[in-house]
């Protein structure tokens, strides 16, 4: 989306009067450091504690590599079996539903029972956050796609499940699937921090703002990890949205925006 | 003489939850070969059952149909069908668009052949597909999106596409029922002038008489449900044709009444 000239840089207004008010209030209200580290601290925490910070990124980055991307592996699949069959539709449903509201956390117990202490056991979490979100958007996009479109195809020549599929379902599904996949990567970096509560290895940033730092109470190191698993994430939901959907939607510009 | 297309007592009878219902019922024609056919008769009558019948996206519970001299079993490129609603893939550009027939074919050709289209293929797929853009008068338009063309052109587009695998036969189910009139008017004309130069046999359904005797040789009218031709009119206007002449007038009055006939035996069952 391009921006008219004064509109470019109205998010700083905002974010500056957030840190001000943050600033402010730290020092002049709160005055507990415990309680509200100050913006200054938390941005000095950030800069003293950068040589570990950048190692817990990327092993972070790699549990959820994990799950993210088992989760698309095995949600998609589903999904077309799903949208594009009524009878497996209504075959696995009721599993997907039962298993969904279940929340990632809970899964915790039998995630170290089958994975013990590994990255694979942090990745497990996260593809649990991951997995129902991809599916349910994608199998959605594949369940939609017009009669009229797959009937068109059938007369140009594609005769067959696999054909509609390749060349009508899923390009008309993709911008769903990739909608899917944004929000189950949102909801997969929200299990970052409680995959690696239980010290999966000694890296990650979630194991080392709950088991260092708020162990030791350094409340300005603990909110400087909060910031980065923020940045972190509007980081990789920025690189998606403007290598995968930008080219996705291209199509559809003229319905969305 | 050698028929075109055979439709030899074709019944349709769907099954719903209050029991049967008998769409269409020992329909019979003869399509001749070059020969614009319109199909016109009461909403509701099977009209667009029949055509999707022809394409094979239905199959009859009796009854055959047989192009060429060979049965309908299935959908196959070898008849062109443009629908009512619009049917472009909106994730391809308008080139891409007409080169989905082709393409797939090429899939096909090549598997057998054991080789995947390759360059020359693509570069012939192309060669095709922009000819038939220029049939349709939308050259230029190559790389636009459908969500950029009006309703016509997006017709248009569908037009080409169903020409570009070189069909036997063109289907087309009320292509034109949701353009304004006036695009209507313009996209019949040059309908007629695609049909002029590639001496495609067309299969049209409407329900608009006017549409009917601007464009048909024969116009077949149907009866209300169940469906069956009840007439075939041979519309002897010479082309080009007038709207607004007597002849053409003369020859919309007998329509109407046939039709106002089988409106009226419908309004007696119910």
């Amino acid at each position: 989306m391009r921006l008219p000239r004064e509109e470019k840089g109205l998010w700083l207004v905002p974010l500056v009067a957030v840190i001000l008010l943050w600033e402010f209030s730290a020092v002049f209200v709160v005055k507990d450091p415990l309680k509200l580290p100050r913006f200054s601290a938390v941005v000095f925490s950030i800069y003293a504690l950068r040589d570990v910070l950048i190692a817990d990124t990327l092993v972070s980055l790699l549990h959820f590599g994990i799950g993210v991307g088992l989760a698309f592996a095995v949600a998609l699949p589903l999904a077309i079996g799903m949208g594009w069959s009524r009878r497996v539709f209504k075959a696995v449903d009721p599993i997907v539903e039962l298993l969904r509201p279940i929340p990632p956390l809970a899964w915790i117990p039998l995630a170290m029972i089958w994975f013990h202490l590994t990255h694979y056991a942090a990745g497990f979490i996260i593809f649990i956050g991951a997995f129902f979100p991809i599916l349910i958007d994608s199998y959605t996009g594949f369940r939609d796609v017009p009669k009229v479109l797959v009937e068109t195809g059938k007369v140009l020549g594609c005769i067959g499940d696999r054909k509609q599929i390749r060349f009508v379902a899923l390009p008309y599904a993709l911008p769903s699937v990739a909608t899917g996949t944004r929000v189950g990567m949102g909801v997969g970096w929200m299990c970052v921090v409680a995959a690696e509560m239980f010290a999966v290895s000694d890296y990650g940033l979630g194991y080392r703002l709950f088991q260092k730092f708020y162990f030791l109470h350094q409340m300005d190191y603990v909110v400087a990890y909060m910031l980065v698993l923020g940045l972190v994430a509007l980081c990789l939901d920025r690189l998606f949205r403007h290598f995968v959907e930008e080219r996705l939607f291209r199509w559809k510009k003229g319905i969305v925006k | 003489m050698n028929h075109k297309l055979e439709i030899r007592g074709v019944t349709q009878v769907f099954s719903s939850e209050e029991g049967e219902v008998k769409a269409l019922e020992g329909v019979n024609l003869e399509v001749r070969p070059a020969e614009f056919l319109c199909i016109i008769g009461p909403s509701g009558c099977g009209k667009t059952t029949l055509l999707r019948m022809v394409a094979g996206l239905e199959q009859p519970s009796s009854g055959e149909i047989i192009l060429d001299g060979k049965p309908v079993r299935g959908p196959s490129p070898d008849r062109g069908m443009v629908f009512q609603e619009f049917s472009l893939f909106p994730w391809r550009t308008v080139l891409r668009n007409v080169e989905f027939g082709l393409e797939i074919k090429g899939k096909v050709e090549g598997k057998v052949k054991g080789k995947g289209g390759g360059e020359s293929g693509k570069k012939e797929r192309r060669e095709v597909a922009e000819k038939y853009i220029e049939l349709v008068g939308l050259r230029g338009f190559e790389r636009h999106y459908p969500y950029e063309l009006s309703g016509g052109m997006k017709q248009r587009v569908a037009i080409a596409r169903a020409l570009a695998t070189e069909p036997a036969i063109l289907l087309m189910d009320e292509p034109f029922g949701s353009v304004d009139a006036q695009t209507r008017n313009v996209l019949q004309e040059e309908l007629l002038g695609i049909w002029q130069r590639t001496r495609k046999t067309i299969l049209f359904v409407t329900h608009s008489v006017d549409e009917a005797v601007y464009l048909a040789d024969r116009v077949a009218v149907m009866s209300a449900r169940p469906g069956c031709f009840v007439k075939c009119l041979e519309v002897d206007l010479p082309r080009p044709r007038k709207r607004t002449s007597v002849e053409a007038n003369e020859f919309r009055e007998k329509l109407l009444m046939w039709l106002s006939l089988e409106r009226s035996k419908a309004a007696c069952i119910f």
